[in-house]
């Protein structure tokens, strides 16, 4: 049992068509001559928030890892202001579009109110963290376009396998 | 005949014709009663992972955990050309869409929709025979993970919130299902497209819902797509106090859908079930009304 479009119907395809074909000449990149790809700048918008909301936590550390920490929060803050370029030369907005989000690796409001309640999970935090922002950096080298992202996500992605073994040492009893 | 008569006899033929009127009328009525204007896609879930192709292009492990349906190669790299190489587990073969959203959770398991799940295809405007396909390689998110118990509860998108047993409108999740029961949740997409972008900076504003008392696609986003509307079915019941999504409480439930439909099979299930004013299967078939026929040959393809 099978009907087939009449002429309505036909008409109908015909206009799905020309829709199909206007819509093939526009891409789906915001910027066609943007050197920043999708992964780019999804990669610049996730880590800037990623690296901001882990220094708060950094402030809850015990003694036995405050070096670590203020080295982290140095690292951290140069990061930051490589990535806020780069999102600038993209042209992305300042605005953080993962206000809210739970997500691995991003220490959330509620993570903090946790941590300042029990700051024993710290540590395990804080590796999360590492563990997925070097993730993310290995998926911006596999798959970002510009340049000099990229080059930032390769000395992410070195750093923090650097400071994942320095956390080791350091919270070891 | 007097002229007394002669105006009954016209009357009563004027009568008995107006009568014949009403009953075609009537009866054609009836034939052409539209009471829908629908088909369904039923998709199993594939995987979980921590991907999402829209808002984390290239980024494998960049988001919360989700559930996909319906293509089985979807990951953080897919894209309109990956989806149609890769099969699918949705009824309709030709339909290679991702769909996905926010894993849910009981304690620290995933419970899966564990049977096909129904996403409709709907109309979301008044003039049903308007709706168009969807363009190629369009993709949307649909609700907010950031959303407030309020703000769900008023989405343009809320249809019942949260349901299982006799217990709906939940703005998050009950707090006991009665065992056997199923957790429900149907949430309607904006289908009012601004015939310009396939994805936007914020994966929404290329789209928007119609107006909610006239329902007219806004002129800022005047081309009237199909509605989609996620209706998934959890299996969990009893004590509910641990249930969640990876994105949070109940109320920051969302969705995710690309576009990876073969063209024409979508246009011919659009025409025959949206515009044409039926409740159709994922076959294009509505049993209610079999003289209708079928969009889709007995395989749920196209005939070639």
């Amino acid at each position: 049992m099978k009907t087939f479009p009449a002429t309505p119907g036909r008409f109908r395809a015909l206009w799905g068509a020309t829709l199909l074909l206007l819509v093939a000449c526009s891409s789906p990149e915001p910027v066609t001559s943007s050197p920043f790809n999708t992964t780019d700048t999804a990669w610049i918008q996730l880590m800037v928030p990623m690296n901001e909301q882990l220094l708060p936590a950094l402030d809850l550390v015990p003694p036995a890892l405050a070096a670590f920490a203020a080295d982290l929060r140095a690292s951290h803050e140069q990061e930051l202001v490589a990535l806020k370029r780069l999102r600038a030369r993209a042209g992305l907005p300042d605005a953080n579009p993962h206000v809210g989000h739970q997500m691995p690796g991003l220490v959330s409001e509620a993570d903090l109110a946790a941590l300042r309640l029990d700051p024993s999970g710290l540590p395990a935090k804080l590796r999360e963290h590492l563990g997925q922002s070097a993730l993310l950096a290995r998926g911006e080298q596999d798959s970002g376009a510009d340049q000099e992202t990229r080059e930032l996500a390769g000395a992410i992605t070195a750093k923090r396998a650097a400071q994942t073994a320095e956390l080791g040492v350091a919270s070891s009893p | 005949m007097s002229r007394k008569l002669r105006a009954l006899a016209a009357t009563a033929a004027v009568g008995l014709l107006s009568t014949v009127l009403t009953v075609s009328t009537h009866s054609a009525q009836a034939d052409e009663l539209v009471t829908h204007h629908e088909f369904q896609a039923n998709c199993s879930v594939t995987t979980h992972r921590p991907d999402d192709p829209i808002v984390f292009p290239g980024l494998p492990g960049a988001s919360h955990m989700h559930t996909f349906l319906g293509n089985q190669s979807t990951d953080a790299r897919s894209t309109i050309d990956s989806l149609k190489a890769g099969q699918t587990n949705c009824r309709t073969p030709d339909d290679k869409s991702a769909y996905w959203f926010p894993s849910l959770y009981n304690g620290d398991q995933i419970v899966p929709p564990n049977f096909p799940q129904v996403i409709y295809y709907k109309s979301g405007i008044l003039k049903y025979q308007e709706v168009r396909s969807f363009p190629a390689g369009i993709r949307f998110v649909v609700g907010s993970q950031n959303a407030t118990q309020e703000q769900f509860r008023t989405a343009p998108g809320a249809v019942e919130g949260w349901e299982c047993g006799n217990s709906a409108h939940n703005w998050d999740f009950p707090s006991y299902c009665p065992p056997g029961t199923q957790l429900n949740v149907r949430y309607q997409a904006p289908s009012c497209w601004n015939g310009r972008d396939l994805d936007s900076a914020d994966h929404k504003s290329h789209m928007a819902y119609p107006d909610r008392a006239t329902l007219v696609c806004p002129s800022t986003h005047p081309v009237p797509v199909p509605m989609i509307e996620f209706k998934m079915a959890f299996p969990v019941a009893g004590d509910m106090s641990r249930v969640r999504l990876a994105s949070g409480r109940g109320y920051t439930w969302h969705y995710d859908f690309m576009n990876a439909w073969d063209g024409p099979t979508l246009q011919a299930l659009v025409g025959h079930c949206i515009n044409g004013g039926l409740q159709c299967d994922p076959r294009g078939y509505d049993q209610y009304k079999p003289h209708r026929g079928a969009a889709l040959g007995p395989d749920y393809r196209l005939p070639r």
